[in-house]
């Protein structure tokens, strides 16, 4: 190893271990590895900004972003809370199991730390109306919403840069990880609702006055933005279905990041007095980090630190694609529980790129499968395993529903085991099948 | 006699507070209402600050929940109504440790609160601050007890 691989290698793992113990801002960590390579030559500022920062990620993130703070600003979440629990009949049983598959859906399309930040607070308010214990509901919605976000490309950050980085579409994940997160989150549902309907219901002596007031059409604020904003997040997804056929058979450069840029600028053009508002509440701070850190990976990629660390494993692992794919899946899982699963899809981004091709070593396809499967899912299992599980969890303690690491990781560990080894099983029957 | 009175704005601790002032009416209280506020966490105050919009409109919906302020003034009026003057205190942290910190730096003779507070929502954790605060603390403690009221 020589001297600029063995610096590019330490500022990497300062910067990991830096943003896992959470002492001081993750995006200044990151920015602050970015910096260190150029002080110490690895890469120049135009070097980062030109090759190794991927802009397509980043702006596909901004329309995201716009787009989510438009149907934030309008009321979107909590009428949808509250338009499910009202169809439910405020069954807490109901809520249970209704709730968390609500998450999964909508942080298959969305950021899942605005889906928890809202659902936990619903959730809470819901419970206290209703007099059930939230926890287990909660818990159970982050496990949903992590699994969920599997299941596209917009899901979850380690499947957009899986998937942008490597050349993957919005209909690649929904064909390869979409049936596998339908049936890991059926599993994890049956799973918490088996470990916890016991203790769910306190009390039966319901707050009915203060339920019947509770009109979800009261949540939203703006009317005309909650349309507008509906109808640029349906366009968006419909953009993401279609761009690859679009691209080919018209040859219009409909990419990815386009699709949800296109409704978010229009949004943004035709907002009025709105759009400096909605502009001040996009997650800047996010987009900051994941640009540092994508410098921070691309020393590792110059220096050569990640093509060893490919050979390496690929010469571990040759000709034993299972084993190979089922290390991929569990060792993203239990990382991504441990620390935050950016940098850690950011640098597998790159480990799978530079195995892809060699001899005895399986597909690109379905290393990234097993990868994104693996990183998202395994978040759930501790409260700072995703960004979403940090947000419902101190969501949760600032209300006084004190949840700690021991009941967390109890209710949680069952449900993310099961839907691993079904997405493991899944990933088998795919080689096994050639379905990749 | 210098007591705490412990309030995390709950029917809990009110029933507490009420208790702990019919019980000591008349007699000559150097009394302090504390409430702890608990840890703020960055990541979420910036997604808070992000959709404050919708937050606030859910708070409408659902409620208004009373401020810090508004908690031990509260308290401080139940208090006084038995001829109890208090003066307040607010801590930052574990509602546990910060009693107990409490506690060791001022000389209580006495300390009233709730056997459940806010938590008490949470079965399993269930008198979790009262427990810790009984065991560990040097000083008579005043365990408030009721049935369930979240």
């Amino acid at each position: 190893m020589n001297t600029s691989t063995a610096v590019a290698v330490a500022i990497f793992l300062i910067t990991y271990v830096g943003i896992g113990m959470e002492k001081i801002n993750r995006t200044v960590v990151a920015g602050a590895g970015a910096v260190a390579l150029m002080m110490f030559g690895i890469l120049s500022l135009q070097e980062a900004v030109t090759t190794y920062v991927h802009w397509e990620t980043v702006g596909l993130l901004f329309g995201m972003f716009t787009l989510i703070v438009v149907l934030s600003e309008a009321g979107f979440f909590a009428y949808m809370a509250l338009m499910v629990a009202k169809r439910l009949h405020y069954d807490p049983y109901r809520i249970f199991v209704v709730f968390p598959f609500v998450t999964a859906f909508l942080s298959a399309f969305m950021d899942s730390i605005t889906v928890m930040l809202f659902f936990a607070t619903l959730t809470y308010e819901l419970a206290r109306l209703l007099r059930f214990d939230p926890i287990p509901v909660v818990v159970a919605e982050v496990c949903l919403a992590n699994i969920g976000g599997a299941s596209t490309l917009v899901g979850d950050p380690p499947n957009v840069i899986l998937g942008l980085m490597l050349g993957f579409s919005f209909n690649d994940f929904v064909i390869h990880n979409g049936p596998t997160a339908v049936i890991a989150s059926l599993a994890a549902v049956a799973v918490a609702y088996w470990d916890s309907r016991k203790g769910l219901v306190l009390s039966t002596d319901l707050d009915r006055d203060a339920l019947s007031k509770m009109e979800p059409t009261g949540a939203v604020k703006d009317w005309r933005l909650f349309t507008m904003g509906l109808i640029a997040f349906g366009v968006a997804v419909f953009f993401l279905v279609i761009h690859n056929w679009v691209e080919h058979t018209f040859h219009i450069p409909l990419t990815a990041p386009l699709a949800p840029l296109i409704p978010a600028v229009a949004l943004l053009v035709l907002g009025g007095h709105r759009t400096e508002a909605i502009l001040r509440k996009i997650d800047y701070e996010v987009l900051l980090f994941f640009i540092g850190l994508f410098v921070v990976v691309g020393g590792l990629e110059k220096t050569g630190a990640i093509q060893a660390l490919a050979d390496l494993i690929a010469n571990f692992f040759r000709d034993q694609h299972l084993a190979l794919l089922s290390t991929l899946l569990w060792f993203s899982a239990v990382s991504s529980a441990i620390v935050d699963n950016v940098p850690f899809a950011l640098s597998m981004a790159y480990v799978i790129r530079d195995m892809a091709g060699q001899t005895g070593v399986p597909a690109l396809s379905i290393m990234v499968w097993a990868v994104s499967l693996g990183t998202d899912i395994g978040g759930n299992g501790t409260p700072i395993g995703a960004s979403a599980n940090v947000v419902a969890y101190t969501s949760m303690e600032k209300k006084g529903v004190r949840i700690g690491w021991g009941r967390w990781m109890r209710l949680a560990i069952p449900p993310t085991l099961v839907a691993l080894v079904i997405s493991n099983l899944g990933i088998a029957v795919k080689l096994a099948l050639k379905f990749f | 006699m210098k007591v705490l009175f412990c309030t995390d704005g709950s029917p809990m601790s009110r029933l507490a507070l009420e208790t702990g002032a019919r019980l000591l009416k008349g007699r000559r209280v150097d009394g302090v209402v504390l409430h702890v506020l608990p840890e703020v966490d960055e990541r979420l105050e910036h997604y808070e600050r992000l959709h404050e919009t919708e937050l606030k409109q859910i708070e409408k919906l659902f409620g208004e929940k009373e401020g810090t302020l508004q908690v031990v003034t509260r308290a401080q009026k139940v208090l006084a109504e038995a001829g109890l003057r208090t003066r307040r205190k607010i801590r930052r942290g574990d509602p546990a440790e910060e009693i107990l910190k409490e506690i060791r730096k001022e000389r209580y003779s006495l300390v009233v609160l709730g056997s459940h507070g806010k938590r008490g929502l949470n079965r399993l954790f269930l008198g979790s601050v009262s427990q810790a605060v009984s065991r560990l603390a040097p000083i008579s403690i005043l365990v408030v007890k009721a049935p369930f009221l979240e």
